[in-house]
Order: structure tokens, then C-alpha cells, then sequence
């Protein structure tokens, strides 16, 4: 028998899917904004002089380097509760757990991005007087930034594959609310396959902007 | 609040054995499926005509930016009524990650082979080697060292990957978490366990990538 599509009754429920394409952007977003303040603490962490904080934010980012984050939400949203009697909501948990599994991605880029200024321009800093936060603020990182930021913008690509996640909870995100209308109207075929070709498509202009930013960084005076 | 308690959980061991038999097959069938494909696709994109080569681009731009988690239920949902051809959940995750995989591991192709300076190819061109043999015997020893490391952290990303198959049902680590959670009432226990189990794993797979990584530089 021959199959007949049908896509008429994603049109129909557009909006909800939207609904869920907002959440997936706003979770991404904060997400990816809370990734960067926490990953910059970790570096310094991991810069610093202290060996208790070096360790434990070492510890940290191995940590949560070599889980899978399904993992990290499911034991923030089940366990932590039984632990502080107080449950977060799906949404909380999410942001948390993606949050600080982007942290410590985010952290190694970062480090890396310090390793690969010359170690002479800290100690050129530090020859004209510049405190260590001074040399950091105004020599390291705007050296740094232009070379990260290929790196970064791959991040928030993986930001938006990780929200994917949270429909396991469920958060309502676009995943989860196309799987709600794929159930309500018996089609899974169309709407999976629409959804796996819209997640592709949202990624697009991110993907264009971190090939785009590489080349540029490859190609510009900073060299390679 | 109750205390920790890891006897009960241990109980069900043979359930937490039999999961990480089951993610460790899942993660072996999914490279079984993903490096040859990918080979291919490195293939295609070299070799190609300009046609398939700007298809397969398109194709493992696609597959890199898609979320796992939206590539195993089209496996699972959507593929057999395209094709009629039934999965079950074991299969469809493994063709999930696998085929994801491929992308990935044609790009680590592409990057190990661009990484041979170009002068070896020239050279190699220069007193009249083919392509074939020139593949064989000057780029890709000379790539295989930049690509093993990097192949083996595709593999600690592929467990993490994998357990996404919960999602369909299928009784890998993560999916034996809840199930044990909810039978023992203990899922701080639970979860625990199993993200240990997890860590174990992937952690081990890192270090013996690092450990390439230093060795073969050294040789280089």
C-alpha cells in the first residue's frame, strides 16, 4: 500500500511547536550565559596559585567530562531531591545540569585559549608593573577571545543538541512537544522527520558562523 | 532524610551487569556501523564528483548538528514506516550513533589527512605514484597518527552518546538507573552507581586517548 504523507497537522499545531522552539532557545541560552560565568571560574580556579581549588576544579571538570549528561540531569532532578528535600523543577534541573556539563567544555577551551599566548606577554606585563589580574584583563584575554571564538560558537551548537535531552524529563522543548503531536495525530514518520530536518535547519546560521569566524581566524593577521 | 544506602542497589547487580553489557554492544555495533560509513563518506568527498561531494557535505553537516536524542526516535519511529523494514530499540540506537558516528569520524578523516603537509603529496606525485598507492603508502600513516587519539575520544563520546537509548526503552546503564530507582525506592543509590559505572568507563577510554596522544607525539 502505497504511504501518504501528510503534513497538514504540523501546520495545524505550529504553535505549540514554536512553544517548544522557544523553550529549547531560551533553555540554550541561559544555559550557554550560565556556562560561561561558571567555565570562567573554573579557569581561574584552574590558573590560580591555590592547590585546594585547582584540584577541586580539576576534579570538577573531569567530572563532568566523563558523564553522560543524561546522567547528570536524571541525578539532579531524582536523587539530588531525596538529598536537600527540595525538587527543582524540570526546567531548573536542566539549567543546572547543562549549565555545568557546558561549564567544563567551556573551561578547557579557555584554558587552552590562555596556553596559546605567548607565555612572554604575561612576563612582558608583569615587566611593566601589571598586576596578575591586570596582565589577565588587558594583555591575555583580548588575545585570546578572536582565536576562542570558532571554538565558542561550536559550543552553542552543542548548547541546543543538549536541550534535546531535557524532553527525557520532560521539559517541554521542541522535541518533546513535536513527540506530543506526533502521538496525538499517529504520524511519527512526518513529524520526526520534520523535526530532525527543523533541528538541523535552527542550527544552520550557527554552523555558517562558526566556519566562517574559523576561516577568518586561520586567514588573519593574528595567523594560524 | 535517609541515609545513604548502596547494599540494597547492590542487589540488583546482575541488572547493572547486564546494562554495561549492553551499553558496551551498543557502543560496538554503533563504530561497526560508523567507521565504515564514514569512511566512505571521506571517500565520497574526496573522491567524488562535484555533485556527491557537496551532497555529502551536506549530508555529515546534517548528521553532525543533529541531536541524538532526535536521530534515535526517528530510528526508531519514522524508519520503518519509510522503509517497512521493523527495528527493534537495540537496533535503531545503534543505527542512531552509529550513523551520527560516521559524520564524526569522516570528519577526523578528513582532518588527520589535511594535517599531511602537502609537499609529501607533491613529492609522492612528483615520481609518478598513483592515487591509490600514494593513499596508502604516504598520507595515511603518516594521518592515522594525528587521527587515533581523536578516534579514540570519539569512542568516550559514543558511551555518553548511547545513553540516549533510554529514550526508546532499551535496557542500557541509564535506562537500568531508573528502573532500579524506582524498584528499590533509592535513587540516590541508583544514579549514583551508575554514573560511577559511566565514569569508569569513559574516563578510562580519555586517558588512554591522552595516553596515545603523548606517545605519539613523541614518535613524530
Amino acid at each position: 500500500m502505497e504511504y501518504r504523507w501528510n503534513f497538514g497537522f504540523l501546520w495545524d499545531n505550529a504553535g505549540f511547536i514554536l512553544t517548544g522552539l522557544g523553550n529549547t532557545f531560551m533553555l540554550a541560552g541561559l544555559c550557554m550565559a550560565l556556562g560561561l560565568l561558571a567555565g570562567s571560574v573554573l579557569t581561574l580556579m584552574r590558573i590560580g596559585r591555590l592547590m585546594p581549588l585547582r584540584l577541586l576544579a580539576a576534579g570538577f571538570v573531569g567530572l563532568f567530562r566523563n558523564t553522560p549528561p543524561l546522567v547528570q540531569l536524571l541525578w539532579l532532578y531524582y536523587a539530588l531531591p531525596m538529598l536537600t528535600g527540595a525538587q527543582l523543577t524540570s526546567f531548573m534541573a536542566a539549567l543546572v545540569a547543562f549549565s555545568l556539563y557546558l561549564a567544563a567544555y567551556l573551561s578547557e577551551i579557555f584554558r587552552s585559549g590562555i596556553a596559546g599566548v605567548d607565555r612572554g606577554q604575561w612576563e612582558a606585563a608583569s615587566a611593566i608593573g601589571m598586576r596578575w589580574w591586570g596582565q589577565l584583563r588587558y594583555i591575555i584575554v583580548p588575545q585570546m577571545l578572536p582565536r576562542m571564538l570558532p571554538a565558542l560558537v561550536s559550543q552553542s551548537i552543542d548548547a541546543v543538541k543538549l536541550t534535546s535531552i531535557a524532553a527525557l524529563l520532560p521539559y517541554m522543548e521542541f522535541v518533546y512537544n513535536v513527540k506530543i503531536v506526533a502521538d496525538q495525530n499517529y504520524r511519527p514518520l512526518e513529524a520526526y522527520s520534520a523535526l530532525a530536518i527543523g533541528f538541523a535547519l535552527i542550527l544552520i546560521p550557527l554552523v555558517l558562523a562558526a566556519g566562517w569566524l574559523e576561516r577568518r581566524v586561520a586567514g588573519g593577521p593574528a595567523g594560524r | 532524610m535517609g541515609t545513604w544506602d548502596f547494599r540494597i542497589v547492590m542487589l540488583d547487580w546482575p541488572v547493572l551487569l547486564q546494562a554495561t553489557g549492553h551499553t558496551l554492544l551498543l557502543c560496538a555495533v554503533a563504530l561497526l556501523i560508523g567507521v565504515p560509513l564514514g569512511l566512505v563518506l571521506t571517500i565520497l568527498r574526496r573522491f567524488g564528483p562535484a555533485p556527491v561531494r557537496s551532497l555529502t557535505i551536506a549530508v555529515v553537516e546534517f548528521l553532525r548538528v543533529s541531536a541524538p536524542v532526535v536521530l534515535i526516535i526517528w530510528f526508531y519511529f519514522a524508519f520503518p514506516i519509510l522503509t517497512g523494514i521493523n527495528v527493534d530499540a537495540f537496533t535503531a540506537g545503534a543505527l542512531a550513533v552509529g550513523v551520527q558516528a560516521s559524520a564524526f569520524f569522516s570528519e577526523i578523516c578528513r582532518a588527520g589527512i589535511n594535517a599531511v603537509d602537502p609537499g609529501q603529496v607533491e613529492a609522492a606525485k612528483a615520481i609518478g605514484m598513483r592515487t591509490g598507492t600514494l593513499m596508502g603508502h604516504i598520507v595515511l600513516p603518516q594521518a592515522l597518527r594525528h587521527m587515533i587519539p581523536v578516534m579514540v575520544s570519539l569512542v568516550a563520546e559514543i558511551v555518553k552518546a548511547t545513553s540516549l537509548v533510554a529514550v526508546i526503552g532499551y535496557g542500557e546503564l541509564s535506562y537500568a538507573a531508573s528502573r532500579i530507582a524506582a524498584d528499590t525506592y533509592r535513587p540516590v543509590e541508583s544514579y549514583t552507581v551508575v554514573a560511577v559505572i559511566y565514569f569508569v568507563l569513559i574516563f578510562s577510554i580519555s586517558r588512554f586517548a591522552a595516553l596515545l596522544e603523548r606517545r605519539l607525539a613523541r614518535r613524530a
